[in-house]
């Protein structure tokens, strides 16, 4: 009776006694990431299920990510599967508005110099001895794009999904302090004050409706590897156009996109095991994932200045900053920026127009860079 | 196999090129979109020419709340 009573007991107290300094930490880390998304309100809808996620997976015995585990199931179905990143494509894509872009298309480009912080970064992780496939994954948080990074991390190193994914949605929602000192080190007073004019509507319903179309087959041709991506976010965005498919758009941009998060955050938190976590090359990664936003800014904000310079000064180099994707971040940090410089100047919209391609562009990056990869025969 | 330092440099190299070079033909591709179908085109079919609702040419404010947030980026 008493052994039996005893054996009981030791059921009740395996939690504590198999508690490792890991797990308590990596719990403490869980708690951090709840506190930044409910009381900071940092990109809450992702580090709350995330930061769960972290403190569940954590518990000793609890079985979780074990095979058969509840966490362990909804991770092998939709994100070793790549399906829960694409389905949050196709809900952004729904809640895009391609318009500011469409409005001026030159400033697609600015999209594309906001993603040299990818392959800069990925060079410093060669250089410091990263595997490639493990320093491609890194790079990618400088698409500042989180289904992009967790897409190209799932598929090319799952051990750095953890790390990877916290880096890069931790960097997205710091966009509005690690951005603007750059960008006041990089432009000049004349340049922040460039007015640029008022947004005007040009862009006729035929258009917005081809648009999709033509990016996902010209740009899914370049980069047949990036079409999963493209088309996701560009059929979500074909839906919201097009005007005929009202419910499927709003199911995409709400309900799909809701439940999808919750999966995709918990799931994510289920990867931040103590044991795997904590090591020297989780902080190499979030070190990397900082020298990534920072270069994806100075190439956006140089980009612009090379615009300005090629237009006479008719483009303001701070909408460069936009261009890293970060939507709609890194937009509202240009007009809050160019307007303690100029209060008449609202580049809200033109900085929008960046954001959104830097939205095609990170899709576009990690597309390219997965299809020389496959073109040198790594995957 | 390449050896690291020569897989970064072709990475690098044909992805920021790839990427300026794939952004700048959809941007052609844009422009060119525009110009077929401009705004006020009032073609066959439905809906044609027509525009969305937009938010004011010149946006209000400072204050003013730019565009939805979508959820996770």
């Amino acid at each position: 009776m008493t052994d039996a009573i005893l054996a009981g007991l030791s059921g009740l107290l395996a939690g504590f006694a198999n508690l490792t300094w890991q797990q308590a930490v990596m719990m403490a880390v869980g708690c951090l990431l709840l506190y930044l998304g409910i009381a900071r309100g940092l990109e809450p809808l992702l580090l709350v299920p995330i930061g769960f996620g972290a403190i569940i997976v954590n518990i000793p015995n609890s079985g979780l990510m074990e095979p058969g585990g509840v966490l362990r199931t909804i991770y092998d179905a939709g994100v070793l599967t790549e399906l829960f990143p694409v389905l949050i494509f196709i809900g952004i894509g729904a809640m895009t508005d391609f318009g500011p872009l469409l409005e001026n298309p030159r400033i697609l480009l600015l999209g594309a110099a906001g993603q040299f912080g990818i392959f800069l970064v990925l060079l410093l992780a060669l250089a410091i001895g990263f595997p490639p496939l493990q320093a491609v994954s890194i790079g990618i948080i400088g698409a500042m794009d989180g289904p992009t990074a967790i897409y190209v991390t799932s598929k090319y190193a799952p051990e750095l999904l953890g790390a990877v994914s916290v880096a890069a949605y931790s960097y997205m929602s710091l966009v509005p302090v690690v951005q603007p000192p750059i960008m006041r080190a990089l432009t000049t007073a004349d340049e922040k004050r460039i007015v640029m004019p008022a947004v005007r509507s040009t862009v006729s319903k035929r258009t917005r409706i081809l648009f999709p179309i033509v990016v996902t087959i010209v740009g899914s041709l370049i980069a047949p590897q990036g079409t999963a991506l493209l088309a996701t976010i560009m059929l979500g965005n074909l839906m919201r156009e097009c005007g005929v498919v009202e419910r499927l758009a709003s199911a995409s941009a709400n309900e799909i996109t809701n439940v999808v998060t919750l999966l995709l955050g918990i799931s994510i938190g289920a990867t931040m095991e103590g044991a795997r976590f904590l090591n020297v090359q989780t902080l190499i990664v979030f070190a990397l994932g900082f020298a990534a936003i920072c270069l994806d800014t100075v190439s956006g904000v140089m980009f612009g200045k090379l615009m300005c310079a090629a237009t006479r000064g008719r483009v303001n180099p701070l909408i460069g900053a936009a261009g890293i994707s970060a939507f709609p971040m890194a937009a509202r940090v240009v007009q809050t920026v160019g307007q303690s410089y100029n209060r008449r100047n609202y580049l809200l919209m033109h900085a929008m127009g960046a954001n959104t391609g830097g939205q095609i562009g990170s899709v576009m990056a990690a597309g390219i860079m997965l299809s020389v990869l496959a073109g040198l025969g790594l995957t | 196999m390449v050896d690291p330092l020569t897989l970064g440099l072709v990475l690098a190299l044909l992805g920021m090129g790839g990427t300026l070079l794939a952004l700048f033909i959809l941007s052609l591709l844009a422009d060119l979109l525009k110009r077929l179908f401009p705004e006020g085109d009032r073609g066959q079919g439905p809906g044609a020419g027509e525009t969305k609702a937009r938010p004011p040419a010149n946006p209000q404010p400072p204050t003013a709340k730019p565009a939805p947030t979508p959820g996770p980026q």
